[in-house]
């Protein structure tokens, strides 16, 4: 099996502080892994290393065998990575539509885009609408983002990321601060939209990560603990020990 | 700007009826007026031109006069060049200022874009200094205190020495690039710019190069104002190099904020509103720059959507058969603002003349007692009991009047957002 | 000779960096904490100098270095409470721009009342005299002073900064101003108090510059780009920042003042030929003349390279 994206010997220092060690992960064309791990353990940080937000202070990141290290957030993306952002981050004064169009135009090679006329662009409003149909967010479409509810802004978010055409998406807690029934949801948008794409999901809600995810990597202290099946994971005594005790206590 | 939209019939009949007027206005055949008409055009122009950046882009610009000056002093160059028997159209002279405009402005904005907020406003701000200083001393492109002389050339069919042709020809390129702006704002680049002022960081994790883009809005600003300055060139004949001080780059931002960052076409408004304010006020008073600051003020505390702002309120308000519940609070406000500005304009028309030297040889030839102001048609005693009564009951009932409808607005804002 | 106008250029450099200082203290460390690049700054240093005026006329001089800082402190503290905090709410660049607006009235309130043209602010004659003499030049005992002043009110600041507790508040707003207001310190009133101070300052260096320099309606726009040079080459929010961007600013504009050559002269002395003369244009003009392009390309690097400025913290 390729691998989609690998990090080795990845690490990230602010000033003094070493937030990030020494990792490695692997994640493997078209799984959806999970990462695991206490606040303050690194995934953030580790999320803005990938997306090229932050460049590591030492090692090597890959997106399908090719060094992103370094490289712009532009970049990284046009490269076939999407992020989503813990904090919700839409345009919140234009119209859910608009939103999720600027997704959409970069995907189609509009980068320039002065006119909305012709095939390409006719192309671009149908995608627009599968995705807003997708995030059940249809009947929004004219609404302005920030008028959305907390959830709805969740699932934009959601969208935006998966409106670029990512062939590997990752996800920043996309069902914080959701009800069961909201998460419960959101999930089912997620398995939905990334059949055939890699995933990589930091998420707290043990329930939604093992139930998501084919794989988990558990990261404490900034490096990765151990990475397996969920049933391997379950079964960790150190990962037991380090984190799923501390969370079920 | 809220990328909501008002109702398009309104619109384009408000848009129709003042396109008519402009074209009609040389009709009057007041040559003070279609001057003065030229001067607002190509103002608002300049200052539709800034407002990409900061309307659109959000991004404040403290140096726009650079921009504007480039465009001037290459077409009066041009100008001269077609005078000295080079075959340049006259009616593309606006087309190659803009050009350069462009070009100096991507470069200029290539490392402006740089940085944000208030970094970026200080960047501009040293490129225009850096600009001006330059201006000043290099007397053989600039061409020092006395500037730089041309005279417009006929050309084809078009004869330009008279004030209408040169006022229809500034009409004619305003517009032009007026409805160009339109075009780009309201196409898809015009939504990524303002996302990108709104989100860059969001904007960058979808691929987009934001840099870019702000390259390219700071460039096409700049162009539409080196145009801007190049109708000026034609208009005028003649520029020095004190179009490069501060002080224009300042009135450009008082322009666009007395108009109306947030409104289409409130940055030329708030234009016209200025430059009509200077001929038409600055004919009457020493003082009418201090009350265009006071103005500019009381728009940022009191209306900080402009003018544009107010007139989009309101229109909406009468489309959605509001606007009778908030009349009588708008009619006694007005008021009370009318009865604050006669009083301040009142003590500082009086402060103005008694601290004048005019008014200091009038009082050593009456033997240094305060001879009587006039003002309004009225003799006022600087010292007078009746001045003091005056100016404090205009201001008192002023006070009054406007606390009382600033609550019934209130009031009445509170009453419809019950009944929604 | 040379030697001598090495001497007298340091010495005019130092001071004016340090008259420079007396301006920007105030505006650097409003920006550090408000996060607002005051406009009208400069203009409190202006106002400062024709009450210093309308004192030397009335009370005489030294009263004027008494009631010009309290007076323009006291307008300070009404711009902040009554202007600036009104439009806070909607953001740095309404504040931004409100200063911006008051910078154009103050100009024009000076002029309603004092014309156009500068006023006769005097020296003293208690000060009016040479301090001491460097070859051929005399030099003037008032420029001394305006130097000691400055240093005098540089260690007040430091020692207000340091050791009272407004001041502590004050030095940890500007670093966070969240964590200071949630450890219920009164935020509002620190700013309104560091506001007051600052065009306090900035008042006080009015008055007395205003006596040496021209006191006239344009000071406040003729100085207030050049204390900007100063805060963003220093860094804003700075304070040590804003003493080394003034001494650097000031200097080199003395200097640069004295050079009378020109490119393309500097080209031809060391055997580079006429070419640069024959081209004209900007390289012809003398360096004295651009010197004025110093300040501005200095601030132009500082913004590319570090915008952090040269002691900045943050970026």
């Amino acid at each position: 099996m390729t691998s989609a994206l690998c990090l080795t010997g990845v690490q990230k220092r602010f000033g003094a502080t070493e937030v990030l060690k020494n990792v490695d992960l692997d994640i493997r064309e078209g799984e959806r892994h999970a990462l695991l791990g206490p606040n303050g353990a690194g995934k953030s940080t580790l999320f803005n290393l990938i997306s090229g937000r932050d460049r590591p202070s030492a090692g090597s990141i890959t997106l399908f065998d090719q060094e992103i290290a370094g490289l712009t957030p532009a970049r990284v993306n046009r490269l076939g990575l999407g992020r989503s952002f813990q904090i919700t981050n839409v345009v919140a004064g234009v119209s859910v539509r608009d939103n999720l169009l600027l997704g959409v135009m970069g995907l189609h090679g509009r980068r320039w885009p002065f006119s909305r006329r012709g095939q390409a662009w006719r192309r671009i409003e149908e995608s627009v609408d599968e995705v807003l149909e997708r995030m059940r967010l249809s009947s929004e479409r004219d609404r302005l983002a920030g008028d959305l509810t907390y959830s709805q802004q969740r699932s934009l978010e959601i969208g935006m990321t998966l409106a670029t055409g990512p062939r590997v998406i990752l996800l920043d807690e996309p069902t914080a601060g959701m009800s069961r029934e909201e998460t419960s949801h959101t999930i089912e948008l997620i398995e939905q939209a990334t059949v055939g794409k890699t995933l990589l999901i930091v998420e707290h809600d043990m329930e939604v990560v093992f139930r998501l995810a084919d794989r988990i990597s558990v990261l404490v202290y900034g490096s990765v603990l151990s990475t397996g099946t969920p049933e391997q994971i379950r079964a960790d005594a150190r990962v037991q020990e380090a984190y799923l005790g501390e969370a079920t206590a | 700007m809220s990328r909501v939209m008002s109702s398009p019939v309104a619109r384009y009949a408000w848009l129709a009826a003042t396109l008519l007027l402009l074209v009609l206005l040389p009709l009057t055949d007041s040559a003070t007026l279609i001057n003065v008409a030229t001067k607002c055009l190509i103002a608002g122009l300049f200052a539709m031109g800034f407002n990409l950046l900061w309307g659109q882009m959000g991004l404040l610009s403290f140096g726009h006069a650079a921009y504007l000056g480039i465009g001037t002093f290459a077409t009066l160059h041009m100008m001269n060049a077609i005078d000295e028997g080079w075959g340049l159209p006259a009616p593309l002279l606006p087309v190659l200022a803009g050009a350069l405009g462009v070009v100096v402005g991507a470069l200029m904005g290539w490392f402006a874009s740089r940085r944000t907020g208030i970094y970026f406003a200080m960047i501009t701000l040293a490129v225009a200094e850096l600009t001006h200083v330059i201006a000043d001393k290099w007397q053989g492109f600039f061409g020092g205190e006395a500037g730089v002389r041309s005279i417009r050339t006929d050309w084809w069919l078009f004869g330009f020495q008279d004030a209408t042709s040169v006022y229809y020809y500034c009409l004619v390129w305003s517009v032009l690039l007026v409805i160009a702006l339109w075009a780009l704002l309201r196409s898809p680049f015009g939504l990524l710019m303002y996302a990108l002022r709104e989100n860059e960081e969001r904007v960058r994790f979808l691929g987009y190069r934001t840099h870019s883009i702000k390259v390219v809005g700071f460039a096409v600003s700049a162009g539409v104002s080196a145009v801007a300055g190049s109708l000026m060139a034609f208009m005028n004949e003649s520029a020095n190099a004190s179009m490069f001080a501060t002080l224009t780059s300042a009135e450009v931002v008082l322009n666009t904020v007395i108009g109306g960052s947030a409104v289409f076409l409130g940055p030329a408004l708030g234009a016209a509103f200025n430059t009509l304010f200077g001929y038409y006020i600055g004919g009457l008073s020493h003082f009418w720059l201090l009350y265009q600051g006071l103005i500019f003020v009381l728009v940022i505390m009191y209306a900080p959507g402009g003018l544009g702002g107010l007139f989009s309120g309101a229109t909406r308000q009468a489309r959605e058969g509001r606007l009778a519940h908030h009349a009588p609070a708008y009619a006694v406000g007005a008021l009370a603002s009318l009865l604050i500005a006669v009083a301040t304009i009142t003590v500082v028309e009086l402060v103005g003349t008694v601290m004048g030297s005019s008014y200091r040889v009038l009082r050593l030839t009456s033997g240094e007692t305060w001879p009587p102001v006039s003002l309004w048609g009225i003799d006022w005693h600087p010292l007078g009991i009746g001045t003091f009564t005056f100016v404090l009951v205009l201001i008192g009932a002023g006070t009054v009047l406007l606390r009382w409808a600033m609550a019934s607005h209130r009031q009445a804002l509170d009453r419809i957002g019950s009944e929604t | 000779m040379v030697m001598d106008y090495f001497l007298v250029s340091l010495l005019n450099g130092v001071i004016y960096g340090l008259m420079l200082f007396m301006v920007s203290s105030g505006l650097t460390l409003i920006f550090g904490m408000m996060g607002v690049l005051n406009f009208a700054h400069a203009s409190f240093y202006m106002i400062g100098a024709y009450i210093g005026y309308l004192c030397s006329l009335h009370l005489g001089f030294y009263a004027g270095l008494v009631i010009a800082p309290l007076v323009v402190g006291a307008l300070g503290v009404f711009s902040e409470r009554l202007l600036l905090r009104r439009v806070r709410p909607q953001g740095h660049t309404h504040e931004l721009l409100l200063t911006f607006g008051l910078f154009f009235i103050f100009e024009e309130v000076i002029k309603v009342f004092f014309g156009n043209f500068a006023v006769p602010y005097q020296v003293p004659a208690g000060l009016d005299f040479a301090a001491f003499s460097v070859g051929s030049i005399e030099y003037p005992f008032y420029r001394l002073f305006i130097g000691v002043v400055a240093l005098v009110m540089f260690v007040a600041i430091l020692a207000v900064l340091q050791l009272t507790r407004l001041g502590i508040v004050v030095r940890a707003a500007v670093h966070r101003s969240d964590m200071v207001a949630a450890l219920g310190h009164n935020v509002p009133t620190v700013f309104t108090a560091l506001f007051g101070g600052g065009a306090a300052l900035a008042g006080l260096a009015g008055a007395v510059a205003g006596a040496f320099f021209p006191t006239s309606p344009t000071m406040a726009s003729d100085l207030g780009t050049l204390v900007f040079v100063v805060v963003v080459i220093g860094g804003l929010g700075s304070l040590s920042g804003a003493v080394v961007g003034a001494l650097l600013i000031g200097v080199v504009t003395s200097f640069a003042v004295g050079l009378n050559v020109s490119l393309a002269s500097l080209a031809a002395s060391l055997g580079l030929g006429d070419t640069l003369t024959q081209m004209g244009g900007l390289f012809t003009v003398s360096l004295s003349s651009l010197a004025g392009t110093i300040p501005y390309l200095l601030m132009l690097l500082i913004l590319l390279l570090r915008p952090s400025g040269l002691l900045g913290e943050r970026s």
